[in-house]
């Protein structure tokens, strides 16, 4: 393999070749945009319905739905490290984990001060987080359906403000098919054609 | 107007390990054998030629019990790399 008489042409075949093999090792396959989305998304539906049949309970979809989805997100990430054995890292991974940081971070602020002032108070930041997190992905990841789903949750926040509780459910469910669920599958499908 | 080529990156391994790094934090030396497609003696022989020059730093650890090399590209490197693929252009320019 040792070969010192390389030809300017076959130098620059070579980074070109190295770069574009570093670039196939990012491939992602949407798992947790699609899990997280249709699993908020179903909370969020199911949340309003039993709002409509005047359930008591309607608030515990939330309770139970959301703990399972940290566990089960929890162990398909050591699995998925384990299996993929991911043995670089790059700027994009690194601006990915702080950007999702704090996006959990500012979620569980705003989620848990809703317990306090109301929870219809908090809804509209609650899509406005969610609108940060798919944005800035969508930037890193040159994806256009990430960055327009980020929009289309901070238009649906400022909605939001003006409506009830109720409607607000249905505002977070139709953000998250845009902005998470769409994009996932996207996602999901240009993994499928790479691999 | 040819301007040399740093022979220390202009060798086939060495240059391919220098592509490799140059865009990611930090890569494992499976990883880099994978990509490069060299012998795994080879490889650390070129890697300790790039760590001498203070292009790129080595560190090295375990885990699981088996021993874990991981590589990184300095700043001198990567200006090195720069420097190298503007040099590269100069033999590239389409003559008239």
């Amino acid at each position: 393999m040792e070969n010192d008489n390389l030809t300017p042409e076959q130098s620059l075949q070579l980074i070109n070749k190295m770069i574009s093999e570093v670039k196939n090792e990012l491939k992602d396959n949407g798992f947790f945009f699609l899990f997280w989305g249709w699993l908020v998304f179903i909370s969020a539906i199911t949340h309003y319905i039993m709002l409509k049949m005047q359930s008591e309970y309607a608030f515990y979809v939330w309770s139970i739905l959301m703990p399972l989805g940290g566990i089960i997100s929890f162990i398909y990430g050591i699995t998925r490290r384990k299996k993929e054995n991911k043995r670089v890292k790059t700027f994009v991974d690194r601006a990915m984990a702080y950007t999702w940081i704090a996006f959990g971070v500012s979620l569980f602020i705003v989620l848990s001060s809703g317990s306090m002032v109301g929870f219809e108070k908090v809804y509209p930041f609650v899509l406005l987080v969610y609108g940060i997190g798919t944005f800035i992905t969508g930037g890193i990841i040159k994806m256009r359906w990430l960055v327009f789903g980020g929009i289309a949750c901070w238009i649906l926040s400022i909605v939001a403000f003006y409506v009830t509780f109720d409607v607000q459910l249905l505002l977070l469910a139709a953000g998250i098919v845009v902005a998470y669920i769409v994009p996932g599958h996207v996602i999901n499908s240009n993994y499928r054609k790479n691999v | 107007m040819f301007k040399d080529l740093d022979p220390i990156l202009h060798s086939q391994l060495r240059l391919g390990i220098m592509s490799l790094l140059v865009s990611v934090e930090e890569a494992e030396f499976t990883f880099i054998k994978e990509k490069t497609e060299a012998t795994a003696g080879n490889l650390s022989v070129q890697i300790d030629k790039l760590k001498q020059a203070g292009y790129i730093d080595v560190n090295k650890s375990f885990r699981n019990n088996y021993p874990l090399t991981v590589c990184k590209i300095t700043k001198k490197g990567i200006a090195a790399f720069e420097q190298y693929v503007e040099h590269l252009k100069t033999y590239l320019t389409p003559k008239k």
